[in-house]
């Protein structure tokens, strides 16, 4: 079997020759109803971030046509939102790299080599995924505290790194155990030690995973409340969602309030998922080192 | 090749280093702490095995357990299951591709107590919308989180909000195969359901297996929906709720981290049948 | 911290390098990403003599009504003493977060010079661990100070062992709100006696409107008002170590009394606090058990001028008055050990204290957050009529009673509060649930 060197180009080629049939327009259905249910509860968050809390309870589904900006001026009123957001970028965007990369070196190991124990390191890492959050937290934070990390960018983004670790080398090294052989073949032929062989060849050539893993792992760092709320709570360092639940949870019962935190936390995530998954999509589509 | 247990020693040991001080200590540490009777963080006491025994004679452990289970049923059928025919769907049609893929995810977005937020507003009896509708076709009110519907309720956004996360996996996986199979099942005329079944499922057997096994271990692990919506009452109570209430809320963290244990234990053991069940050769290709 | 962030950058250092070495990568910006080592190293700053800098934790953050009143009593103190930092720390009370971080900051050496906490069983831990000074001594050295607390305030605040360790702000009061628009509307009388309270009960439910918003998982204002009016002040403040008071049982079987008549939202046992809140709030229910916080939350002016406080009233075979209330100084501020044995931080944690308790500020954080001040002589004012309506209550009260929660061990109370549901629909009798909860609280007290 070759490797397959495929692009766009071919995809399209190949597909736009079925022709329109009763099947795809079922499939159109079914998709686009999907999507609706995606959809409208993002607009109802928003539309519902403009209301005081008793409308949101008692008419939730009518439009804001007179938006009420209250909301809004509570929450910016209180506090510094751009520092917020600059703390979450900072500490979700290390974790994502630190996971990616140690995370990516691990899976390449569990997944290209033949080594003893390896059975073994799989099993501990499917176990891994089940430890949950409340049983560690305590330890954690005495080590943090020992290690003065608490409050400070390390102290959210090692134990968030150690937290998705184990996803990101299982989902990641699914993938590359289903690279062509050849291709690593090539690449010791031509010299590569296996250092160079990660870098040059598994690495480019999984973007697909590495991409996915990038989203997966930022989201749950950035919507990570319980940890961030533990181990960075001060003004200085506290990321967005820290900020947003301490705006809520005073006032728990202001739908309009939690609305509009919602809408604050969520509303630049998928700005830049929308502007990154066109990336995403080329990742997709290239599927493998080309040429 | 040679030299490579350098290699697999250099390229692990980060992410030993990561898991072993930031989850395996902290988890012997919780091991540690359920062989003593705790009041709040001052005291412990060694008991020996008395918090396992308990754990043996808790009739709420067991039906968290029970609740668990179930919700872990749906997850897996109807979570992995709309995930995947999005997704062979999606990889069939030649327009809107994009956007559907973009569209898909945004319930993982947001977070899981926005989302429970939205289904107390949608389950509320008072002023809910569902008895709204009702109530204006003219029907009486359901209270829809009652004993026999509050878990099925709390079901139904815990599935939603994560297909798109399994569905971008699979998506993921199926832009891997290589498109000179589908090019030979064409001539052989395979094509629609057959084709998926036939090909497209058994190629990306593995990442269906790593999609059940985080189905699994993420549904061990589910709160906010149940902490939110129904505060863990009606027979909603699962394990995450449960090992919460006992760790924080009664600040008891020797046997909270009982429970936590006995959460992994289960967890591995469900894994490792679906594992089994699941048995298949890896296609390499 | 230095030096363990030293040997994690130096890591990303030689992986970045090693990536370099190796040719073209897309890798390199792993090191341009990275954070900015810690722009902040709190309190380890080797400042000259004298320069002291404290930090006070509290709840009085995020949209806490008296947050700028307390961020202003601070900077008062700092502009009076320029020495001296203080770092305003805070969380919101809301979540089993913050008591997590409380006892685990005490516990690991990490201990905040003041902190603003409960007083109660869920201090006794630090407490008993000796992580915080008994203030008796500095209190009775210094008596304008003391003399500024009234009494009654002070004694609340007083741990078992017979000292004061945290000295108290501002206090609280629960009681039983009613609409009374919703009473005249419906010819009822307020329900200042059982009979009438169940004839209300028994009208309203029947008209479809909620007689009682109140939860059966976040029960706390249900339990402590029913066995209070059961037991009496002497029989709710006695918990459950010393053996269950029988009365205690008749409190349990008068929530399944009420329930019978239809007293609960359909939803009681599904929905939270916030929700029960809510409910009144919106003029969908005639009652709800609540603590005098939750009138900030009531925005209807429909709902709010129309609402009085009155005591839960006395049940027959009970033994409460009808006049006692729960309430008290549920919190106060702490002197960690540490700040009290180092000599240079000493004074100025002493000099901030007496400050932040001062009957000025007392009273500026009271008129902030609507809580009975803790000072003496300060006059009680609330800033609505209801409020004015609840401090009345508490003045003429038999009785102020702390409530249940700091009499029992956590995991007790968390059994009381499930006995609820279950007795009321009659899948448990009361002795069971009491049962349970005692033997709870003997397994605590191993």
């Amino acid at each position: 079997m070759q490797p397959a060197i495929s692009n766009g180009q071919q995809i399209r080629y190949s597909k736009t020759k079925k022709r329109f049939s009763l099947g795809t327009a079922f499939m159109y259905i079914v998709l686009t109803a999907w999507s609706l249910t995606t959809i409208y509860p993002l607009f109802w968050i928003f539309n519902n971030s403009f209301k005081e809390s008793r409308d949101v309870m008692n008419k939730s589904f009518s439009l804001a046509w007179d938006p009420v900006l209250t909301n809004y001026t509570t929450a910016f009123d209180r506090i510094n939102i751009g520092k917020s957001y600059l703390n979450s970028i900072i500490m979700s965007g290390s974790t994502v790299i630190f996971v990616l990369l140690f995370g990516g070196l691990a899976a390449y190991v569990l997944s290209r080599f033949n080594f003893r124990g390896k059975r073994v390191i799989y099993s501990i890492l499917y176990a891994t995924l089940l430890v949950p959050a409340f049983a560690t937290v305590v330890p954690v934070y005495e080590l943090l505290i020992k290690t003065s990390l608490v409050n400070t960018y390390w102290g959210l983004i090692l134990p968030q790194t150690a937290g998705n670790l184990t996803f990101a080398i299982l989902v990641i090294a699914g993938y590359m155990s289903t690279i062509a052989k050849e291709l690593e073949e090539a690449a010791f032929i031509d010299g590569c030690n296996r250092w160079q062989m990660f870098m040059k060849i598994f690495m480019p050539v999984s973007r697909p995973v590495f991409a996915s893993v990038t989203i997966f792992v930022f989201l749950w760092s950035y919507n990570d409340l319980f940890s961030a709320l533990i181990f960075v709570s001060k003004e200085s360092v506290r990321p967005i969602v820290a900020l947003l639940s301490e705006i809520s949870s005073q006032y728990g019962t202001d739908f309009g309030l939690m609305a509009t935190a919602v809408t604050l936390t969520v509303l630049p995530i998928l700005l830049i998922y929308l502007f990154i998954s066109k990336f995403i999509e080329q990742g997709l589509t290239e599927g493998a080192v080309k040429g | 090749m040679k030299g490579d247990r350098k290699y697999i020693w250099m390229f692990l040991f980060p992410s030993a280093a990561f898991l072993t001080i930031f989850l395996y200590y902290p988890f012997f540490k919780s091991l540690y702490f359920s062989f003593y009777r705790t009041k709040g963080f001052f005291d412990k006491k060694f008991i020996g095995w008395d918090n396992y025994e308990r754990l043996f004679s808790d009739k709420m452990l067991g039906q968290a357990t029970l609740h668990t289970l179930e919700i872990m049923l749906y997850v897996i059928v109807f979570q992995v299951g709309i995930a995947l025919v999005l997704a062979v769907m999606v990889d069939n049609i030649t327009k809107l591709k994009g956007f559907f893929r973009s569209v898909f995810f945004f319930p993982v977005v947001i977070s899981g107590t926005a989302i429970s937020l939205l289904f107390v507003l949608f389950y509320n009896y008072n002023f809910g919308l569902l008895n709204n509708l009702l109530t204006s076709l003219g029907f009486e009110k359901v209270l829809w989180l009652s004993e026999s519907n509050a878990l099925k309720a709390i079901a139904v956004p815990t599935v939603w909000h994560y297909v798109g996360f399994y569905f971008v996996l699979f998506v993921t996986a199926m832009s891997k195969i290589p498109e000179d199979y589908y090019d030979a099942a064409k001539i052989e005329g395979i094509t629609g359901f057959k084709k998926m079944v036939k090909l497209t499922i058994p190629l990306i057997m593995s990442d269906i297996k790593v999609v059940i096994t985080l189905a699994i271990t993420g549904t061990l692990k589910v709160f906010d929906f149940v902490w939110v919506i129904s505060r863990a009452q009606n027979g909603t109570e699962v394990l995450g709720t449960y090992m919460y209430k006992k760790a924080m809320v009664d600040q008891n963290f020797g046997y909270g981290s009982t429970v936590a244990i006995y959460m992994v234990v289960l967890g591995v053991v469900i894994a490792l049948l679906a594992n089994r069940l699941l048995k298949s050769d890896e296609i390499t290709y | 911290m230095k030096k363990s962030s030293f040997i994690l950058m130096s890591m990303l250092l030689v992986f970045t390098m090693f990536v370099a070495g190796c040719g073209k990568s897309e890798n390199n910006n792993a090191s341009g990403e990275t954070p900015k080592t810690e722009t902040e190293t709190p309190k380890e700053s080797e400042a000259p003599k004298k320069d002291v800098s404290l930090r006070v934790f509290s709840t009085f953050g995020g949209t806490d009504t008296a947050r700028e009143a307390f961020q202003a009593a601070l900077d008062e103190f700092t502009s009076k003493n320029p020495n001296i930092k203080v770092e305003n720390d805070t969380m919101s009370a809301n979540d089993d977060g913050f008591r997590t971080k409380v006892n685990t900051d005490m516990t690991s050496g990490n201990e905040p010079d003041l902190l603003f906490y409960f007083v109660g069983a869920d201090a006794k831990g630090f407490v008993d661990a000796g992580k915080v000074v008994p203030l008796n001594d500095i209190l009775d050295s210094d008596s304008t100070w003391k003399s500024g607390f009234s009494p009654a305030a002070l004694e609340n605040v007083r741990q078992k062992d017979g000292n004061i360790y945290a000295v108290p702000l501002t206090g609280f009061y629960e009681g039983l709100f009613v609409n009374k628009k919703i009473f005249e509307d419906n010819k009822l009388e307020l329900p200042t006696d059982w009979d009438k309270m169940k004839t209300a009960v028994q009208t309203l439910s029947k008209k479809g409107i909620i007689p009682l918003a109140a939860p059966f998982d976040q029960s706390h204002y249900v339990i402590e008002h029913f066995i209070l009016s059961a037991a009496g002040s002497k029989g709710h403040n006695s918990g459950l170590a010393d053996g269950i008071d029988p009365n205690w049982e008749k409190g349990y079987a008068a929530m399944k009394e009420l329930y019978d008549l239809g007293a609960f939202p359909k939803d009681a046992a599904t929905i939270d606090l916030g929700m029960a809140s809510n409910y009144y709030g919106e003029g969908k229910a005639a009652m709800i058990l609540e603590g005098s916080w939750a009138m900030g939350n009531w925005k209807d002016p429909a709902v709010l001028d129309n609402t009085t406080v009155i005591p839960f009233p006395a049940m027959p075979g009970g033994v409460g008055t009808g006049k006692d209330v729960i309430g008290g100084f549920g919190s106060g501020f702490y002197l960690s050990k540490s700040t009290f044995d180092n000599a240079d931080k000493k004074d100025a944690a002493i000099a901030l204290l007496k400050h932040m308790t001062s009957p000025a500020v007392i009273e500026k954080i009271a008129l902030a957050n609507g809580g009975t001040p803790a000072a003496a002589g300060v006059e009680i004012k609330g800033k609505t009529q209801t409020a004015t309506e609840g401090f009345a209550m508490v003045a003429n009260a038999d009785s102020v009673n702390n409530p249940i929660d700091t009499m029992v061990a956590p995991e007790t109370f968390s059994t009381l509060r499930a006995g609820v549901q279950a007795v009321v629909t009659g899948k448990k009798t009361p002795a069971d649930v009491l049962k349970e909860a005692k033997d709870i609280e003997d397994a605590n007290k191993k």
